[in-house]
């Protein structure tokens, strides 16, 4: 099992002037990136950066970005990828709980570490990005740290790079559970390298690819993205932001991608936009979508929208590194609305309450085995023990597989809708509503009643240019679903809120519907 | 004319984005999406706000950062576009 940086650095020999990243016009080869890790690397080493040791990575979105990710790796130490649109309370408690010994991160990001030194003894070296001055006037109150540019963290020599041992633990993904502080997911060498070798095998990745990105770098899928990509010398073309979806498109056309990975808010926004068919984009061979489930909807806006394109949707969790199950194109809309089958080297099974596992069509929790499954979370036993067991990952999510071992997910176990002594799955009940012409998106949540313990809230964003009328959605629902799924309450919004991963923001769901419960409901007009 | 859009969208953005904190920090000609300040979602109640607001309707392709970068871009955007369909 070759690891990353050996991956990288053989795509490098094979086709050193290949593009490895394209973002507005600017180009690093192999050669370069593969050049800036190994600065990177001894650079690192110069700040005292040691094998074993954590180092943050905040520089999102960019050349650097990969850079620094492979020369964190080379030096054996494990990177922390975090969001660079960040605040105090969170990098703090990032940085802290990692014991990162070296961050790299915008000049400007600086400022959310002034006075915090006595919070972090182990981090000394700051590698910024940008003007000194900046730097100099974010960071008022230093304490230990010691800044240093980026650029010369680059103006050294750099290092001979050493192999890394699959069992070394390679990063650090901190991911946000529905409740509770972040977890830090354990991520080895091993796990990462299984992970990227099964997931080029069945995209059938190749060196003549070009990625569109749009996705953060430093979540489970971007990152997969990422490595997928650079380990067969593929080209990854930064497309700009889903902000400007016209851009995107635009972008993938002038760079004539081949490849698109998005999840469901990225689809739903491209299908819905107006004359969207206009924009070339006959170049894309496959198109991949992960991050939360798609409804069968909206894959069949997609595929009449990239005919051509090979359609992979997509299953998995960070703590198996990003995969674990993909439906092959061909089975598309024979098994439309699954997830597929388990990728080469895992095992999914269905379990019930008692581990065992369940018969074809029984809803259970998702076990996963498989070589990408996370070492644990970060200085967490508890945890660890609660979803690691003997066998295998159990990942929270419910589901079921068919005769043909096709898995479908129900959701995840917390998102249920306990109403009465019936649990709800908001799948079904978004499924129907998305189908509704005029309709863009939809998530069910359950909000608190006195008589039912929970009532289905159905918050729904109209495609441009409609307003969502409650008396046809309703009609419909009634149609569609039994009547104890019908949702209680409909609330128009004109795009649903979102984490940074781009995952439906439930909590913030809840919270929506209190201020229009309240009479101060921002732009809830419509129904 | 100029100036009152601007007001009117700086104040919307600092009600509905920054919650009412305007320390100055943002400046009618910083990028609102560097600055973190919108996103994807913030950006189509932007639009729905241009329309209720102005009677402003954004069609897709005018989704662009030309237009909607900044507190600036957008008072001229909305300027503009008034100016056509008067």
């Amino acid at each position: 099992m070759t690891t990353l940086p050996g991956s990288l650095r053989r795509a490098a020999e094979r086709s050193p002037d290949q593009a490895a990243f394209v973002a507005q016009k600017r180009v690093t080869t192999y050669a370069e990136l593969c050049a800036a890790a190994a600065r990177i690397t001894a650079g690192l080493a110069r700040l005292g950066v040691a094998r074993g040791d954590r180092v943050a990575l905040l520089l999102d979105g960019s050349a650097e970005y990969i850079a620094a990710y492979y020369g964190v790796l080379g030096a054996g130490a494990a990177v922390v990828p975090l969001s660079s649109d960040t605040r105090t309370r969170s990098l703090v408690y990032a940085l802290s709980h990692c014991d990162a010994k070296a961050a790299l991160l915008d000049a400007k990001n600086l400022q959310y570490l002034s006075g915090q030194a006595p919070e972090l003894p182990s981090l000394r070296a700051l590698i910024y990005r940008g003007e000194a001055r900046v730097a100099d006037a974010a960071l008022r109150e230093r304490g230990h740290f010691e800044l240093t540019a980026y650029e010369s963290l680059l103006a050294g020599e750099p290092a001979a790079v050493l192999p890394n041992d699959p069992n070394e633990l390679a990063s650090i993904v901190y991911t946000s559970g529905t409740t509770g502080k972040p977890k830090g997911v354990m991520l080895t060498h091993g796990n990462l390298a299984h992970n990227t070798q099964s997931i080029v095998e069945y995209l059938q990745l190749t060196a003549s690819d070009r990625v569109a990105m749009v996705l953060p770098f430093h979540y489970a899928y971007g990152n997969s993205v990422l490595h997928t990509h650079l380990s067969v010398g593929a080209t990854i073309v930064a497309a700009g932001s889903m902000t400007f979806p016209v851009q995107v498109l635009e972008n993938i056309a002038a760079a004539r991608c081949t490849g698109f990975p998005g999840v469901p808010s990225t689809f739903a926004r491209l299908t819905s936009l107006a004359g969207v068919e206009r924009h070339d984009l006959s170049c894309l061979r496959y198109v991949t979508q992960a991050g939360a489930a798609m409804t069968p909807a909206l894959t069949e806006k997609l595929h009449a929208l990239v005919p051509q394109a090979r359609i992979f949707v997509m299953y998995g969790q960070t703590e198996a590194s990003a995969r674990l199950a993909y439906l092959p194109p061909d089975k598309l809309s024979e098994k439309l609305g699954s997830a597929g089958k388990a990728i080469p080297g895992v095992t999914l099974e269905v379990v019930g309450a008692d581990g065992a596992p369940l018969p074809a069509r029984a809803t259970g929790e998702i076990v996963a085995r498989g070589a990408n499954i996370m070492r644990g979370y970060w200085r967490d036993p508890e945890q660890t023990a609660k979803v690691l067991r003997s066998n295998g990952l159990h990942t929270g999510d419910l589901g079921w597989l068919d005769e043909d071992g096709f898995l479908y997910i129900v959701g995840r176990e917390s998102e249920m809708i306990k109403a009465g002594a019936h649990r709800i799955s908001p799948r079904e009940i978004e499924d129907v509503i998305e189908a509704i012409d005029g309709v863009r998106e939809c998530a069910v949540v359950g909000v608190p009643d006195e008589q039912l313990g929970q009532a289905i809230l159905a918050v729904v964003a109209p495609r441009d240019g409609h307003e969502i009328e409650r008396q046809r959605l309703m009609r419909t629902c009634l149609e569609e679903l039994p009547r104890y799924k019908l949702p209680a309450h409909v609330l128009a919004v004109p795009a649903l809120p979102r984490t940074p991963a781009g995952k439906v923001a439930r909590a913030e769901l809840l919270e929506l519907w209190r201020q229009s419960s309240s009479g101060t409901a921002p732009a809830a007009g419509g129904a | 004319m100029s100036a009152v859009a601007e007001t009117e969208i700086r104040s919307y953005i600092v009600k509905n984005f920054l919650f009412g904190v305007d320390d100055d920090n943002v400046k009618a000609e910083d990028s609102l999406l560097e600055k973190g300040v919108i996103d994807s979602t913030g950006v189509l109640e932007v639009v729905a706000f241009l329309d209720e607001q102005f009677g402003v309707t954004v069609q897709d392709d005018e989704l662009v950062p030309a237009n909607f970068e900044s507190i600036q871009k957008l008072a001229a955007f909305v300027n503009r576009k008034r100016a056509a369909s008067a």
